[in-house]
């Protein structure tokens, strides 16, 4: 329920066995890597002297980091175009992380084995795949239009006065032709169409031959040479294609069966074979962070506290290594958040605004609870809860947005049983606390309350984080400190006294506290200043200091107000959505037929479902974000992001 | 977007480019100089150009200065561009196409002649994202054959293709030909997808300029390239404003007589003027026509895609002014003769 301790885990290790180490650590899965070179230079890396660790320690002082090795980047490389012909993926399912590993020439020749076996028939099924695809296309379609031609080409081709061409034309040199056709001395006939445009046929005098030839030059044209092999009628040829066409298919499924066999056979080698190289790269990828001397390897990286006992146990296998873990350091350590099952999905709500810093207190439950409590009071419902409930939960296996709306759901049904509502109707079940719509001043002092509720307890939040961060500034003085809490209830006891004709604090208590509280905000910089013995006390331009404070003075007040009078929009949308149902229930009515009612119901609840849900969402969204987060959270950590053999 | 929202900025903004071209002033005094290293001088020290001439010696080549003033243009295109998104990015960017084409033809130029690439130290003249192909290994390319390969998945290598194995001597000009009608195509392209207003504005000026660059084409097909009217009727531009496929047909298969007397009927007249030599002014008279044409749309001012359009062209009317006053310098022409050779008319000075 808070952010987990963190701790500081330095190994340093024979450096033969700094693959099996990071192999360990990668499938633990526990640990965020940061640069060990950094650490030593900043001389955090520490350890204890012994007799059997000096070496260790004056090998500090040669340290380098891990060259980036291109030839494991060319058999990844390798590898994807060895998965993409046989189907398979290359990723962590296959990898076996026990410590025999083979060693990189090894894993190169086998690699090599199995791409020389795939490479020559994925080859050939290419190519002809590639001329399937352009008998296809071309020939079949050139020919279309001259099934009923007569003539063989041969004969065409042993004409003694004649010729003939066959081309592709543009559209816009097709309309030139037409246009000019009757200057032309050469027959031309539409043949068919290809990928690339309309074939044409032109048969002229081979007396004309260049003339001709210019012309269609000046066109574009675009010359298809039959082949030689080509001699029938355009009807045989097509048969002839047609059957040169079923051979290429039957070549290319017996090149894809070769392909398919050596598959099955080898599935299981070639599977291992794929998790080794997988692994191979992921390690090279974590080494970036480690450092290395001739004799060491040196790594750094984040432990939570409460897993150091278990990576302690899955490293003690290996000899000569230390393991050393330091508890807080100064440096600022990532956040690893720790939730319950009903909290853990709004870690994604907070991530989003950004990650809680170490010592900041982890606002998830605080999200959870009030935005639950939001969004069930806005939309409150037995039956559209249950919807809600149901839908996250299929969601939720695909989205952390699932976790949320389900969550959203129960809230939903929570409400709808206290206010009597199911899928719209009130007149189904008991109301147990009010109907929104017929106590509408009830309704919205409640939600005024509860925003106040809430605004209470995150300047209180924000007063312990100020505190864990020793800001007294913001702490103590400012507007979202301790000054501001007295200022913000002062001013709430004096307005709620007004508003119910009786004295809930003593003027002679509350100007006096308005007063100081304001000058505490007005002065802060310099009040805290005078507290820690700081110099200068405005710590620079002082005239900018104190315009600036002054708006902040109006800014606080306008702020208070609003964010208060902002959560009247919780009782709003509780109006709002039985408004909204009773507008399609009226509709419903005035269709004078059961059906049509009971059309209408629906109708109306899917829109209320839909479209209010959106809203309703996105307007706790921006209460949590606007006015309550802007009180107490930062959100400027670094989330814990573990190593792992996962993408 | 409107019009008026999506041009008051850049607008504004290529009217204070505009006011720093060269006045007819500067074209004078350019004119009046003794020298081309004078010539080189004052555009250093007096004009906008200083900037892009800085690291220019005097006594440079001209083709250097060219260069460096084209580098000037293709940076204001950058500039423009910046203004523009979607449909009006890529129309301006397919002004750039123009550059590549241009590259492109010189390249082969080279090539056909037997040449190396290697041995002309060609310098890109665009950034590298704006070429649609790799300048590098372009400019490593063998032969004609190895040239059109290498510019294999782009639109050049379509139009170029058919031609790959044949005479290439002869055959320049028709890939020269094919170049220039797919730039047209192109530019006209992404014209037509531009909102509706501006792409009236296009269509005029786009059509004038079809016109007489189909005009020219006839002319000199009749004069000098002895081609079959079939042929010359299929290498002209379409979208013309004027001449449509019906009219210029019906000069194609005319002679060089008729011709000027249709084209004399027409809003092109001065093309076809006796006045002059009509052969050796025709290319200026064309610019001639579009620059005018190009000066009324700032006259104009409307809210469309016309200002920018004419911006660039009037930049590079003006580089090809100070370019041919450069080299009329070198060879030596005289202050009227060099006159004759400027798109512009320059006022201010007797004749």
């Amino acid at each position: 329920m808070s952010v987990e301790k963190m701790t500081m885990m330095n190994i340093v290790g024979k450096i033969e066995h700094v693959n099996d180490v990071l192999t360990d650590l990668l499938k633990s899965e526990k640990v965020d890597l940061v640069s060990a070179m950094t650490q030593i230079e900043k001389s955090h890396f520490l350890f204890d002297v012994s007799d059997e660790n000096v070496d260790m320690l004056v090998d500090l002082n040669y340290i380098s980091s891990f060259a980036k090795n291109e030839e494991t980047q060319q058999l990844l490389k390798k590898c994807e175009e060895v998965t993409r012909i046989l189907g398979l993926e290359c990723d962590s399912r296959y990898a076996d992380t026990r410590h025999d590993m083979p060693t990189k020439e090894e894993m190169q020749s086998e690699l090599d084995e199995v791409y020389k076996q795939v490479i020559e028939p994925y080859t050939m099924l290419e190519a002809l795949e590639k001329e399937l695809a352009y008998l296809e296309d071309f020939h079949t379609n050139s020919f279309k239009e001259m099934e009923e031609f007569p003539l063989t080409i041969d004969e065409m081709r042993n004409m003694e006065y004649y010729d003939f061409k066959m081309g592709i034309l543009s559209k816009e040199d097709r309309l030139k032709l037409k246009k000019n056709y009757e200057n032309i001395l050469a027959v031309l006939l539409h043949t068919g169409s290809s990928s690339e445009g309309e074939v044409y046929f032109a048969f002229y005098p081979k007396k004309l031959e260049s003339e001709i030839s210019r012309i269609l030059r000046s066109l574009n044209f675009k010359e298809i040479i039959i082949p030689k092999s080509y001699s029938g009628t355009p009807k045989q040829i097509r048969e002839e294609i047609e059957s040169k066409k079923e051979m290429l298919h039957k070549e290319i499924g017996v090149q894809q069966a070769v392909i398919e066999d050596f598959k099955s056979k080898y599935t299981d080698k070639i599977k291992a074979m794929l998790g080794h190289i997988w692994l191979m790269g992921k390690v090279d990828e974590v080494k970036s962070y480690i450092a290395v001397s001739s004799h060491y390897f040196y790594i750094s990286g984040w432990v939570a506290e409460s897993d150091k006992e278990k990576i302690k146990a899955e490293l003690s296998e290996h000899k000569d290594m230390l393991v050393l873990f330091e508890g807080e350091v100064s440096l600022s350590p990532p956040t690893k958040l720790k939730n319950n099952w009903l909290f853990k999905p709004f870690e994604w709500m907070v991530n989003m605004y950004g990650t809680p810093a170490y010592n900041e207190i982890d606002p998830t439950p605080f999200v959870s609870l009030s935005y639950m409590l939001l969004f069930g009071m806005m939309f409150g419902d037995l039956g559209q809860g249950f919807i809600l409930l149901v839908a996250g939960y299929f969601l939720s296996k695909k989205s952390q947005l699932g976790g949320i709306i389900s969550r959203m759901g129960i809230a939903s049904m929570i409400f709808g049983t206290l206010y009597g509502a199911v899928f719209g109707l009130e007149t189904v079940i008991p109301t147990l606390w009010m109907k929104p719509f017929e106590n509408i001043n009830d309704i919205l002092m409640v939600a005024i309350f509860v925003g106040i509720g809430l605004l209470l307890i995150s300047y209180t939040l924000g007063i312990i984080n100020a505190y864990k961060r020793k800001d007294i500034e913001k702490g103590l003085f400012g507007k979202e400190g301790l000054a501001g809490v007295v200022l913000y209830v002062t001013l709430l006891l004096m307005v709620g006294g007004m508003l119910l004709g009786m004295s809930l604090i003593p003027k002679l208590l509350a100007i006096p506290l308005i007063i100081i509280s304001v000058v505490s905000i007005l002065f802060s910089v310099p009040l805290t200043h005078l507290v820690e013995k700081k110099r200068p006390l405005h710590g620079g331009d002082v005239s900018g200091y104190y315009i600036e404070s002054v708006f902040e003075i109006l800014e606080t007040f306008l702020s208070m107000l609003s964010g208060t009078v902002s959560f009247i929009r919780v009782g709003a949308f509780a109006l709002t959505h039985v408004g909204l149902f009773l507008a399609f229930e009226t509709i419903g009515h005035m269709m004078n037929s059961t059906g049509g009612s009971i059309a209408m119901i629906i109708v109306g609840n899917i829109f209320i479902l839909i479209l209010e849900g959106l809203i309703v969402f996105i307007q706790g969204l921006r209460l949590q974000y606007y006015e309550l987060f802007s009180r107490y959270y930062k959100g400027n950590g670094k989330l814990f992001n573990a190593i792992s053999l996962e993408k | 977007m409107g019009n008026e929202r999506r041009f008051s900025a850049i607008n504004t903004k290529i009217r204070v480019m505009r006011s720093q071209f060269l006045k007819d002033d500067d074209y004078i005094a350019l004119m009046e100089m003794n020298s081309v290293e004078d010539q080189i001088r004052y555009l250093k020290d007096e004009t906008k150009y200083s900037e892009i001439l800085k690291e220019i010696d005097e006594s440079v080549d001209i083709q250097q200065v060219e260069l460096q003033l084209e580098r000037l243009q293709v940076s204001q295109f950058e500039k423009i561009i910046k203004y523009f998104s979607d449909e009006y990015d890529r129309y301006i960017r397919s002004f750039m196409f123009r550059y590549e084409t241009e590259d492109l033809k010189l390249f082969l130029r080279v090539l056909a002649r037997g040449e190396k690439l290697e041995d002309y130290g060609m310098e890109s003249l665009l950034k590298d994202k704006y070429y649609s192909f790799s300048y590098e290994k372009i400019v490593d390319a063998k032969s004609v054959v190895d040239f059109i390969d290498k510019l294999k998945g782009t639109k050049f290598y379509d139009v170029l293709y058919p031609y790959r194995n044949e005479n290439h001597s002869k055959l320049m000009f028709y890939m020269e030909m094919n170049l220039d009608r797919l730039y047209f195509n192109t530019i006209n392209e992404s014209a037509q997808k531009l909102s509706k207003a501006d792409r009236e504005a296009f269509n005029e000026v786009f059509g004038e300029n079809i016109d007489i660059l189909n005009i020219e084409w006839i002319y000199r097909g009749l004069k000098f390239y002895n081609l079959a009217p079939e042929e010359l009727i299929n290498y002209t531009l379409p979208d013309g404003l004027v001449f449509r496929f019906k009219e210029l047909k019906d000069l194609c298969y005319g002679d060089v007589g008729h011709l000027k007397t249709v084209v004399s009927k027409t809003r092109y007249k001065e093309l076809v003027n006796e006045d002059k030599d009509i052969d050796l002014f025709m290319g200026i008279r064309v610019q001639r026509y579009m620059y005018n044409s190009f000066k009324n749309a700032f006259r104009e001012g409307k809210f469309d895609i016309s200002i920018s359009n004419a911006y660039l062209h009037l930049l590079e009317y003006e580089i090809k002014d100070i370019i041919s006053i450069l080299e009329a310098k070198k060879y030596g022409l005289s202050y009227y003769e060099t006159k004759e050779y400027l798109v512009r008319e320059i006022k201010g000075s007797d004749e």
